[in-house]
């Protein structure tokens, strides 16, 4: 993402913008760890 | 176990951070051990059965290079253990060994491309680091023996291979838990609920699509967090999937879903099939049945599975009766023919999804909805 957003917006905004967008992930990754639930499951296979 | 579930994820850390640790030489058995520690501690029977599995096929390829009974043999042993605990599984007297469907398939790549004699040369410890390697044991994909062994050779992590997995991992995450769990399992669904009665075809169309949505992403997830995973410890796995709902026809669908599967049917079973028979109807339905029974021995499995063969196999008829015709005569005619391919495609594998992701009754109420409008 860095990468693709360097020759757009340059270096600072691209580092800003990627930092917000991995911490925003990162954040609802935590806030929502709830699996959903499944009648079939690939990682029991 | 479950690949979500924190301790996986510290069997993960762990084994990256021990596998750079070790000095070359010593990193296949460090990549086997720590998969073969944590089947033991989760699983024990796993741990065992998987490594006797593994020596049949080590010693199919020392010893009967060059036999093909012998070579048929193992084959049929390995797939006949995995057919008999899935059936023992479905009629609910027995677990299925831990990640036991993409390790069978492993291993019978390994023994069928030892025979042929395409494998790299490779030793004992680099083979057994194929077969145990953590972050596909449980859920897949199916890598390849020359693409691991290759990867093998590696000695530093880069940067961009740090960056890359962190980011598939996390991204791996993101599709399950924020998705598909919060976004359409918790949001959409109730939303999707709260319409009927007054819109119970409405209501069953948008459940039958957020209900597939959720399958996709849960799997392409698990996927992510696997390639993710072996991009940390260095390797660069196959991808599993590419779009597959932008297909414009059931033979690309499968071309992009569930890529390691069934590029492996392709290789070993679709192209036996066809150059024994000749007949790529026959190929394409025996694929897409073993496909099927690859996921469950059940009856919706093998319909399912005679369904999507049934569907390749008119698919690939359509596409030849049609290789010596005219191409469309403008580019409107294109674009509505590659729409029309699309959605017929897609609601497709989305009615095909219901029956294998319900009990029977409520897949028949869910298409009874679909068809004539009633709750």
């Amino acid at each position: 993402m860095y990468g693709w957003l360097l020759p757009r917006v340059g270096r600072r905004w691209a580092l800003l913008l990627t930092a917000l967008w991995f911490g925003a992930l990162i954040a609802l990754v935590i806030l929502l760890a709830a699996e959903p639930k499944a009648g079939f499951r690939y990682d029991d296979l | 176990m479950q690949v979500l579930e924190l301790s996986w994820l510290g069997w993960i850390a762990a084994s990256i951070i021990v596998c750079w640790a070790l000095p070359g030489r010593w990193r296949p058995w460090g990549i086997a051990a720590f998969a073969l520690a944590f089947l033991a501690v989760e699983d024990p029977p796993s741990a065992a059965i998987l490594s006797v599995m593994a020596a049949i096929t080590w010693w199919s390829g020392a010893r009967g290079g060059g036999q093909r009974p012998g070579i048929a043999a193992v084959v049929v042993l390995l797939l006949g253990a995995l057919a008999a605990f899935k059936v023992a599984m479905a009629g609910g007297g027995f677990a299925l060994p831990l990640g036991m469907s993409y390790y069978t398939f492993r291993c019978v790549h390994y023994a069928l491309e030892r025979f042929k004699k395409s494998l790299p040369p490779h030793t004992a410890s680099e083979f057994v680091a194929y077969l145990f390697f953590l972050p596909t044991i449980v859920a897949g994909p199916i890598h390849r023996f020359p693409e691991f062994h290759r990867d093998l050779k590696r000695t530093r992590l880069g940067g961009d291979l740090v960056s890359e997995g962190l980011e598939r991992v996390l991204y791996g995450y993101a599709k399950i838990l924020v998705v598909s769990g919060w976004l359409i399992q918790e949001q959409l669904q109730p939303w999707i609920a709260g319409l009927e009665p007054a819109h119970a075809w409405l209501s069953t169309y948008l459940y039958m699509l957020s209900a597939g949505y959720m399958g996709y992403l849960t799997f392409a997830g698990y996927s992510d967090i696997a390639i993710g995973a072996s991009r940390l410890t260095g390797f660069r796995v196959i991808e599993n999937f590419n779009n597959p709902f932008a297909s414009r026809n059931i033979v690309e669908f499968w071309r992009r879903w569930h890529i390691s599967l069934t590029s492996w049917v392709r290789d070993y079973l679709y192209a036996t099939v066809f150059s024994l028979t000749r007949k790529p109807y026959l190929a394409a339905l025996s694929a897409m049945l073993v496909i099927g029974l690859w996921h469950e021995v059940t009856a919706r499995y093998v319909i399912w599975g005679l369904a999507h063969g049934l569907a390749v196999a008119g698919c690939q008829w359509y596409q030849r009766r049609r290789a010596g015709g005219t191409a469309p005569s403008s580019r409107p005619r294109a674009m509505l023919g590659a729409f029309a391919g699309w959605f017929v495609t897609f609601h497709f594998v989305m009615l095909s999804c219901v029956f294998v992701m319900h009990d029977f009754d409520r897949a028949m109420d869910i298409y009874r909805t679909l068809l004539t409008g009633r709750p």
